[in-house]
């Protein structure tokens, strides 16, 4: 793993489990091709300068410090839970399964009297992120017995624990386990981190600058397309008005001069209403195409 | 906005706009008015405009400086608040000393965005980049001068003129033609 190669590469490590299959789509996105053949933790990237290994996001920011892993992609909430001195590069929470903004909620069972944090004085917590909890409840200056759980956390109250702090992107399965939240401990997306001293390398340091740019434009386009239509200038105002206002679009020139083209990237949930709108606002030739990326 | 709201609101826009254009100025302000604008162009010279909540209309995005604030770093504040960017201010394209309706000076510079990302505020609820050859009807009449001069490279222009009655009834008629085109 550590054998000198002849060009500089950049040690990358993936998340095994629950992000893997987002993360693969992502860099597809962003241009690089990932390949994860059964049983093999080394991925096959279309990229010669960078070598991936697949790691599990609980410990992706302990090797990523360590300098095992020059960057590597995790949840900011096992960066926290490690305590892991690393760089954080990019935010890369997106529109995808996993890739959403996921809570750590401490929840007991519905019906018990548990009403606040202060209220679990005394009491055991189960959770899988007992650095975090740990934190959280001195935070709140109540003295509580952690304890780790390997998972199923959500079937342990009121048997097993008499709370837990648990993950949860939508909230289901605590519904489904008929348990009652009391405070988020903890929100987290997906980040892009490195090593630090990887990150004092200039040639490293591009190489993931790069990387994250192209991230980021993969997920800034994601779910948006692009607008162009023409329209002529006394109608001009009223297709801007129809316009969401974070769209700042562009108005270029025609050769006709009584017309405009106008250029701007919308979400795609919001196709269905505008374009109608904007054709009877005086809209023509109207062009939706798909966007790859967006770099700001 | 159903119509009569926004009449309402326009009517209230107006009176606000009547004291803060003539009366004001006249009754209770003793330093002439500075401000300071941006001509700012992207990579392909398209010129950055914004709409204003009050008046509607397209203009060139600033502001009035804070006390004892220079006008570069007004602006630099300015910019980054209205439209999310942050620039590089470059040369003044020239000073326009406006008599008559709200009296002020406007001191016009060439930016360059650097960074940030574009949006809008509330006090500038619309963004767009336009062509020189595509700039709105929409665009206040009085900014047309400071624009030609910024797209024509010229640097340290003054020029003065009278906001009268022609150019109050021009911005009245850009923003009731904003208005409802709702």
């Amino acid at each position: 793993m550590r054998a000198k190669a002849a060009t500089p590469r950049l040690r990358l490590g993936l998340p095994k489990g629950s992000l893997q299959e987002t993360t693969i789509r992502l860099f597809g996105l962003a241009g690089w091709r990932v390949r994860v053949s059964e049983r093999s933790y080394y991925p096959q990237i279309d990229d010669a300068e960078i070598e991936c290994i697949l790691i599990r996001a609980q410990e992706m920011a302990r090797y990523v410090e360590h300098g095992a892993m020059d960057c590597g992609i995790t949840g900011i909430d096992w960066v926290l839970e490690s305590r892991a001195k690393v760089k954080e590069l990019a935010d890369l929470a997106a529109p995808w399964p996993n890739y959403r903004t996921v809570r750590w909620l401490l929840a007991v069972k519905e019906g018990s009297a548990f009403r606040s944090v202060k209220d679990l004085q005394g009491k055991r917590i189960a959770t899988e992120v007992v650095g975090l909890t740990g934190r959280y409840l001195k935070r709140h200056g109540v003295k509580a017995e952690v304890e780790f759980s390997y998972g199923a956390t959500e079937v342990k109250p009121p048997l097993l624990a008499d709370a837990i702090v648990d993950v949860s992107e939508t909230g289901s399965s605590i519904r489904a386990n008929n348990l009652r939240v009391l405070d988020v401990v903890q929100e987290s997306t997906p980040r892009l981190i490195a090593n630090r001293d990887a990150f004092a390398d200039e040639w490293k340091r591009r190489k993931m600058e790069r990387l994250a740019l192209l991230l980021r434009a993969a997920i800034a386009a994601a779910n948006r397309v692009g607008l162009m239509l023409n329209v002529r200038r006394d109608h001009l105002e009223s297709v801007l008005s129809i316009l969401p206002a974070l769209a700042t679009p562009t108005i270029s020139a025609l050769a006709d001069e009584r017309w405009v083209a106008v250029n701007t990237v919308i979400e795609e949930s919001q196709v269905r209403e505008m374009v109608p709108a904007l054709r009877e606002a005086g809209a023509r030739g109207i062009v939706e195409y798909p966007l790859n990326k967006i770099v700001e | 906005m159903g119509p009569v709201r926004g009449v309402l609101r326009a009517v209230r826009v107006y009176t606000k706009l009547a004291w803060w254009g003539l009366a004001s100025p006249r009754l209770l302000e003793r330093a002439p008015l500075e401000i300071a604008q941006g001509v700012i162009r992207d990579e392909c010279g398209r010129v950055l405009l914004s709409v204003r909540s009050d008046l509607m209309g397209w203009e060139l995005p600033g502001g009035t400086p804070h006390p004892r604030e220079p006008l570069e770093a007004a602006l630099r504040r300015e910019l980054r608040e209205e439209t999310g960017l942050d620039v590089d201010v470059g040369d003044l394209v020239g000073a326009y000393v406006r008599t008559g309706f709200r009296p002020h000076t406007a001191h016009v510079y060439r930016c360059r965005p650097t960074g940030g990302v574009l949006r809008p505020s509330r006090e500038t609820p619309r963004l767009a980049w336009f062509e020189p050859s595509a700039l709105p009807q929409t665009l206040f009449p009085w900014y047309r001068t400071p624009i030609e001069d910024a797209l024509a490279g010229r640097s340290g222009v003054c020029r003065s003129e009278h906001q009268g009655v022609a150019a109050v009834l021009a911005g009245l008629r850009i923003d009731l033609r904003m208005r409802l085109r709702r």
